[in-house]
């Protein structure tokens, strides 16, 4: 009988440290992002080529931090492989555009480029590994979706 | 199962302990590659700075000298505008012990392309100046043509294209490489280009230098003193003879800097010395009381056939292990926070700050991972010995 309940309901996976920091991470960058690490403040009021950057790299942190917590809820090793993918698209979307699609101002001395661009690239390449190293470690004793009876 | 593979199964058995040790050895790696790194960028800007003072003297209008402070202008680059009359140029080059005498024209822009940030503009003239056409000579070996400039490593732009001062449009043919000092922020060009900038600035109405004729001023002039003359007199001369100006020595502007610099060093070396010595501690420390927690362990180890050598080898590879994690992870982040933010360090030191080459980052990061690795199976030594002397019949009798 209680096999039977065990495999209508597979147990959902453990929650492991490293989950937890995938989780946080995405949190700290947009905390980051709107706080200390985010686009120029002009002293007069007016908003920079950057600011349109702040507002998207937010948006990325704040679509990473959905998926890491939903990945969590993730019952087999394909759905979390799913949400480890976009995880890694979004981490990659963090490094790579601003500074490239996304404008920064003209200065490598202003607050975008000296602070919220290695910020961005940092925590970008951050969430990628980790992302990598969950595929590798944690979901590893999960069952895969196939293989599960209903 | 041999020592190693003990040893990787303890270590992934016990992953919270494992995980605590080598924050230990990332914090000593950290600390050294971080300060080793901070200490070469912040001798490295200053070698760069005197390199760039190729003058012995700078002359600047002495209203500009009461206004600005001459030496956040000239060193740190903070934009200012200020002229005085071009005739001061003849004046102070017929000074006795002036060998060179060379004009330069300071010019900050409100805005620049996409932001509100002002920019130096530094005019020189080709045929006379000694200090800043060498580093373009680097960049750009050709002569300087009309609305050409040649912008700093931290002015965005590629050579090719075009960026606006004053609603003219100038054309950046090339770009410095990264000196570390305020060059690096500043956009240079030709005397003809300068003067239609100015006298674009001057049309603005925004000067509050009122006044003056765009084609007669200058901002500074540089001054190399003439073997056999003492630099401090010709100073002393031109502040005595030439009037309405303000002659200062360039190693007293550096001075100051270098003395900052050394400041700066010092109480970084002493941080990362300290974070050193107290993950080394530490570590110590926590070897010696898992090693008192283990004794059971390895009393059974021992009872089931593992030689004295063996247990010495399984504790000195756990410790090893957890070293070289620690010691990559902490060089990782040191890397990350150091040479990614470099350019916020500068700003936030306030000094020139020039991070090394490759080749140097390369040295310091094997020098730091060595020190590291070395230093957990060092600081696990006395807690192995210890464990392989073990008595193993009273520890088991005790349990």
């Amino acid at each position: 009988m209680g096999k039977k309940n065990n495999r209508a309901n597979p147990p959902k996976p453990p929650v492991t440290p490293i989950d937890g920091v995938l989780l946080a991470l995405p949190v700290v960058f947009v905390l980051g992002v709107r706080t200390v690490a985010g686009p120029c403040i002009h002293e007069d009021g007016t908003v920079g080529a950057c600011a349109m950057a702040g507002t998207v790299l937010t948006g990325l942190g704040v679509v990473a931090a959905v998926l890491a917590a939903l990945r969590l809820y993730g019952a087999d090793k394909r759905t979390r492989r799913s949400f480890d993918l976009f995880l890694v698209i979004a981490g990659l979307a963090m490094a790579i555009l601003p500074g490239n699609v996304l404008q920064l101002c003209m200065m490598a001395t202003m607050h975008c480029r000296a602070v919220m661009l290695p910020f961005a690239r940092i925590m970008g390449v951050a969430l990628v590994l980790l992302a990598v190293a969950c595929e590798f470690t944690v979901d590893r004793d999960i069952p895969t979706g196939r293989k599960r009876r209903r | 199962m041999d020592a190693l593979q003990l040893s990787i199964a303890n270590v992934r058995r016990h992953a919270g302990r494992s995980a605590l040790l080598a924050t230990l050895v990332a914090i000593l790696s950290a600390a050294l590659f971080g300060g080793s790194v901070l200490v070469a960028s912040l001798r490295g800007g200053l070698e760069n700075l005197e390199a760039r003072m190729g003058a012995d003297v700078i002359v600047a209008p002495k209203t500009a000298a009461s206004k600005f402070d001459l030496e956040e202008v000239v060193l740190e680059g903070v934009p200012g505008s200020f002229y005085m009359d071009a005739s001061k140029l003849g004046e102070v080059a017929q000074v006795e012990g002036v060998e060179l005498a060379s004009p330069q024209y300071y010019l900050s822009t409100m805005k620049a392309g996409c932001c509100s940030f002002p920019v130096q503009i530094i005019g020189i003239d080709p045929e006379t100046d000694f200090t800043i056409q060498p580093w373009i000579d680097h960049a750009y070996a050709r002569e300087l043509g009309d609305m050409d400039v040649v912008a700093g490593c931290n002015v965005t732009g590629a050579p090719g294209s075009d960026v606006q001062f004053y609603d003219q449009t100038c054309r950046i043919v090339a770009k410095l490489d990264e000196t570390g000092t305020s060059l690096d922020n500043a956009v240079f060009t030709n005397v003809a280009t300068i003067k239609r900038l100015i006298a674009a600035f001057e049309a603005r109405g925004i000067n509050t230098q009122a006044g003056f004729d765009p084609e007669n001023v200058i901002s500074l002039v540089q001054i190399k003193v003439a073997d056999g003359y003492d630099v401090q007199t010709v100073t002393d001369t031109i502040n005595l003879y030439v009037r309405g100006v303000k002659a200062v020595r360039s190693r007293a502007m550096t001075s100051g800097i270098a003395d900052s610099m050394a400041a700066m060093s010092g109480i970084v070396r002493a941080i990362a010395v300290a974070a050193c010595v107290l993950s080394l501690l530490v570590l110590a420390i926590a070897f010696t009381m898992l090693g008192r927690q283990r004794t059971r362990e390895f009393a059974v180890l021992r009872v089931i056939g593992a030689s004295r050598g063996m247990l010495v080898r399984i504790v000195l590879a756990e410790a090893a292990i957890i070293a070289c994690v620690g010691a990559v992870a902490g060089l990782v982040v040191a890397a990350a926070c150091v040479l990614g933010f470099s350019q916020a360090l500068e700003q936030a030191l306030g000094l020139p700050f020039l991070v090394p080459g490759a080749g140097t980052l390369a040295l310091y990061a094997v020098m730091a991972l060595v020190v590291s690795v070395v230093a957990g199976p060092a600081a696990s030594a006395i807690s192995a010995l210890r464990l392989s002397r073990v008595d193993t019949g009273q520890i088991l009798r005790e349990e």
